[in-house]
């Protein structure tokens, strides 16, 4: 076996402590391609819908998160989602108990549907607009058919009725029960446990109510009213990319 | 190193992305739609800001048989500020057997303070909003307004020019003097109203004063 100068390094030999941290940073850096990185974001530049260059880039480009820094991602709740029910991008479904969303249902993006103090269920054709939250408390929430929630409302643990809507900047809180075809007008905060009957408007700074008698004693009315929900429902789901797949499961 | 590269990276990298035209938008705005978006210049749009930029009118087919580009949802002048967690939602209506969305406009100068729900179909220029106001469909605010905070402005209300707005729902509850808000250059218009005022006149007083001392007076 002939002797080797030990300054040499052997193939056999580990690398790395011999050479000093500075030459192994040189020799990485020199590897790099240093002209590819502006061709790449040229290729991504946004455009328009018809393919022509944007002028004004409003969402950067972000490099993927390290691996090291990213959240583990919690598992969807458990969830029974109507397959014509449209979930937007950024839209957020969370928590343990169950959420159960009927068809026709449009939760816009940005809308929060938190069950993790209890159960959430959606019936047909409710729309949660964005920054809205719908959260599960006490005894669960129920927002039957065709209730509208508007955006940065807060529905927790309450029940609401048939075709009402609550306005933009709502709360209502846990033990509400709103009746059919309610409103509750923009920036109301409902008293605790508030009994609401049906074509109530609840309105103003002190919560001021009154009965909706034109659509009460006005079939025609609330035909049309309904006709005009629909209407905008099915331009909603032409304008809204759905992401109702990613939390079919 | 490669360190200092990295490190230098992530200082670079802000809350706020600035455009080519001085907007400043935040990394954390909620922003759907960009395409269909326009801001003026020297805009700024902070975190939790909702932009619903994909709630456009549908494009109309031209008489030559081509689609027409999509309409723009969403146009904002110049140095105006939407603070964090507003919402700004082109307005809507049933038209024609259909539902359809309309453009909403923001004029210059305007501000519009944080969790502020707009659907207005426009909104003129030297508008002041405050915290938590709600701006009903097709509300049109013309120029000079301020709008208190808590305000619910109703559906389809014009709101003339030059006045204060309060209330659930809105109210006329002032008026706004003469040039209010206006001045030419920015907010209050701030130097050249402070140089008539005061510290050049004293200037120009002082010597003439002197002067008159040194001659003693006028001879008789």
């Amino acid at each position: 076996m002939p002797t080797r100068d030990p300054s040499v390094p052997h193939a056999s030999q580990p690398i790395l402590p011999t050479f000093t941290s500075h030459s192994i940073s040189i020799s990485t850096f020199e590897f790099r391609p240093p002209a590819k990185r502006h061709q790449t974001e040229d290729q991504y530049a946004p455009t328009d819908l018809n393919g022509n260059p944007s002028t004004h880039r409003l969402t950067a480009t972000h490099p993927p998160k390290r691996a090291s820094t990213q959240k583990p991602a919690l598992p969807p709740p458990p969830s029974t989602i109507h397959p014509t029910a449209l979930i937007a991008n950024h839209a957020v479904l969370s928590g343990t108990h169950p959420i159960t969303i009927a068809a026709h249902c449009i939760i816009h993006p940005y809308a929060r549907i938190v069950s993790a103090e209890g159960p959430v269920e959606l019936g047909e054709g409710v729309v949660v607009w964005e920054h809205a939250a719908v959260e599960g408390r006490g005894e669960g929430v129920r927002l039957e058919r065709g209730v509208v929630v508007e955006s940065g409302a807060r529905v927790e643990g309450a029940e609401v009725g048939e075709g009402s809507l609550v306005g933009q900047g709502c709360g209502v809180g846990v033990g509400c029960v709103v009746g059919k075809h309610c409103k509750i007008a923009p920036r109301t905060i409902l008293e605790p446990r508030a009994r609401i009957p049906d074509f109530t408007i609840v309105y103003g700074a002190n919560n001021a109510r009154r009965v909706d008698t034109t659509a009460r004693d006005r079939a025609e009315i609330m035909a049309a009213r309904e006709k005009g929900q629909q209407r905008q429902m099915d331009a909603l789901r032409k304008l809204v990319p759905s992401n109702t797949a990613k939390w079919m499961g | 190193m490669s360190r200092p590269a990295a490190a230098s990276r992530k200082s670079a990298k802000g809350e706020y992305i600035e455009t080519d035209t001085g907007n400043k938008i935040s990394r954390r705005a909620q922003i759907t739609g960009t395409a269909n978006i326009t801001l003026g210049g020297k805009t700024v749009i902070q975190s939790d800001v909702v932009l619903r930029g994909d709630l456009h009118r549908l494009p109309q087919r031209k008489e030559d048989g081509t689609m027409e580009r999509t309409p723009t949802a969403i146009s904002i002048g110049r140095y105006t500020v939407i603070s964090s967690g507003c919402v700004l939602r082109p307005p809507g209506r049933n038209s024609g057997g259909t539902w359809r969305y309309y453009g909403m406009k923001v004029g210059d100068n305007v501000f519009i303070g944080p969790n502020t729900t707009l659907s207005s179909a426009s909104i003129s220029s030297h508008v002041h909003i405050g915290a938590s106001c709600t701006l009903g469909n097709f509300s049109i605010i013309n120029s000079n307004v301020k709008i208190l905070p808590g305000t619910v402005v109703p559906a389809l209300m014009v709101v003339p020019p030059g006045v204060v707005l309060g209330g659930q729902p809105a109210r006329i509850v002032g008026e706004l003097g003469e040039g209010w808000g206006g001045g030419g250059n920015g907010v209050g218009g701030g130097e050249e109203a402070w140089v008539e005022g005061g510290e050049l006149r004293e200037l120009q007083t002082m010597p003439a004063f002197v002067v008159r001392e040194d001659t003693g007076g006028p001879n008789v």
